[in-house]
C-alpha cells in the first residue's frame, strides 16, 4: 500500500492506519532529529511529537503531492521549535556528556576521530538554531538550495547568506576552540 | 575583488551554486590572497567534519515507544466525545450558563415577576426582596378585592405556583431572621401561612378574608 493510500485510509476515518505511516517512517525520523540534538531520548521525544502533529494536520497534506517530504518538513519545524527552546539553556560541557552517554562513541573507535565529531556536533549546536538547521539540512541531510529553502520555509537568499554566516560562525567558534 | 565580497561568496562556491562571472573573479582572487584561500580551505575542511557527522553511528531507537504512545493517544481520542464536539456544545452550554446565570441572579432578588405586568415589574424591580413580596401580594389582594369573582382559586394557585412564590417567601423570611426584622418576619409568616392555605383549602371566602386582614 502506497503512502497516499494509507493516508487517504485515514482521512477517511480508519485511524489505525495511521500506525502504518509510523511504522515505516519513525526510524527516519528519529535518526533525523537526532542529527540535530544528539541525544537519545530528546530525540524520541521529537519524532513521537512528529507524528502527533503531522496526524493532527494530516488533512492539511496536499495528497497529489510525496509524504515523505511533507513529513520532513514537520520534522524540521519541530526540531527548530525544539531548538529554540533549548538554545541556550544547555551549555556545551553538558552536551558533549550526553554525546558521551549515547552508544555512538563506543570505545573502540578512534578517540581523535571521537573528539572531533564532539566539537565539530557541540559547536553546531551552539549557533543559533536559523543557522544550525540550514547548514545541517545542507551538509549532514545533503539537501540542495532549493530543498532547503522548501523545508525550511524560507527563499533560496536567505538559506545562501544563512549558509554564509552560518559556516563563518561555526568557523569562528571552532577556530576560538582550537586556539 | 575585495577580500570581504570573496568570503560572502564561500558558501555558494563550495555548494557550486555561483554564476560563471563570480566563480572566475573568486578564484582570481584566491590565487592572489593568502589569507581567503586559507578561509576557503578551512571552511571546506569544517564542511567535510559535518558530513562526516552523517556516517557517525546513531542509537537504537525504541520502536515500540512511538507506536505505544499514538495507540493511547487513539484510545482517548476514541473514548472522549467531548474534543471531538465541542464546538457543537460550547455555544449552546454557553447560552445555557448565561441564562441560569440571570435566572438565579433574579431569584436571588427575591422575587419573580412575570405575572406582573411591565410596568408594576419596572416599579418594584429596585425594592427590597421584603417589598418587592408585600407588593405582589398586594396585587393579588387588590384584585381579589376589585374582582373576587374573576379569580379563580385555580387561577390564583396557578400565579402562586408560577410566581415562585413560596420558596422567595421562605428566603425573605430567612433573610428577615438574619436582619433580626421580626416584623417583616410576622408579615412573610403570615403571608406564607395564608398562600399555603389557599393552596390547600377549597374555601375562597376564608382565604380572602384572610387576605384583606393581612
Amino acid at each position: 500500500m502506497t503512502d497516499s493510500q494509507v493516508v487517504r485510509l485515514v482521512l477517511n476515518g480508519e485511524i489505525d492506519a495511521y500506525e502504518e505511516i509510523i511504522r515505516r517512517y519513525q526510524k527516519r525520523i528519529f535518526i533525523l532529529a537526532y542529527r540535530f540534538v544528539w541525544n537519545k531520548e530528546e530525540a524520541e521525544d521529537i519524532a513521537q511529537e512528529v507524528f502527533m502533529k503531522s496526524y493532527k494536520n494530516l488533512k492539511h497534506f496536499d495528497q497529489s503531492r510525496e509524504f515523505y517530504p511533507w513529513l520532513h518538513k514537520v520534522a524540521i519545524n519541530t526540531v527548530f521549535t525544539c531548538l529554540k527552546q533549548r538554545s541556550g539553556r544547555k551549555n556545551e560541557i553538558e552536551f558533549i556528556e550526553e554525546m558521551h552517554g549515547d552508544e555512538k562513541y563506543s570505545p573502540e573507535k578512534a578517540v581523535e576521530q571521537r573528539k572531533e565529531s564532539e566539537q565539530v556536533a557541540s559547536a553546531l549546536n551552539s549557533l543559533p538554531p536559523r543557522y544550525q538547521i540550514v547548514l545541517a539540512l545542507r551538509e549532514i541531510e545533503g539537501l540542495n538550495y532549493s530543498e532547503i529553502a522548501e523545508q525550511a520555509d524560507c527563499s533560496i537568499g536567505t538559506v545562501m547568506s544563512r549558509l554564509n554566516r552560518g559556516r563563518k560562525k561555526l568557523w569562528e567558534k571552532l577556530k576560538r576552540r582550537t586556539s | 575583488m575585495r577580500c570581504g565580497k570573496a568570503r560572502a561568496l564561500v558558501s555558494s562556491y563550495l555548494d557550486k551554486e555561483i554564476s560563471n562571472n563570480d566563480l572566475i573573479s573568486v578564484n582570481d582572487h584566491l590565487k592572489e590572497c593568502a589569507h581567503c584561500s586559507e578561509y576557503f580551505r578551512e571552511i571546506k575542511e569544517q564542511d567535510l567534519k559535518l558530513v562526516n557527522l552523517s556516517g557517525i553511528s546513531i542509537p537504537e531507537m525504541d520502536e515500540e515507544k512511538i507506536v505505544k504512545y499514538w495507540q493511547a493517544h487513539k484510545a482517548l481520542q476514541e473514548r472522549s466525545w467531548f474534543p471531538r464536539y465541542w464546538p457543537y456544545i460550547a455555544a449552546p452550554a454557553a447560552a445555557l450558563l448565561i441564562f441560569a446565570v440571570i435566572r438565579i441572579t433574579r431569584v436571588n432578588k427575591g422575587f419573580q415577576y412575570y405575572d406582573l405586568n411591565e410596568k408594576q415589574a419596572k416599579r418594584i424591580e429596585y425594592l427590597a426582596p421584603e417589598s418587592q413580596l408585600k407588593y405582589r401580594a398586594g396585587v393579588i389582594l387588590a384584585d381579589l378585592r376589585n374582582n373576587p369573582e374573576s379569580v379563580s382559586l385555580d387561577k390564583l394557585r396557578e400565579e402562586i405556583t408560577k410566581g415562585n412564590f413560596l420558596p422567595d417567601i421562605q428566603k425573605a423570611k430567612n433573610e428577615a431572621i438574619k436582619n433580626k426584622d421580626f416584623k417583616t418576619y410576622d408579615l412573610l409568616n403570615k403571608i406564607e401561612f395564608v398562600l399555603i392555605d389557599i393552596m390547600n383549602r377549597d374555601k375562597p371566602d376564608f382565604y380572602l378574608a384572610d387576605l384583606v386582614q393581612i
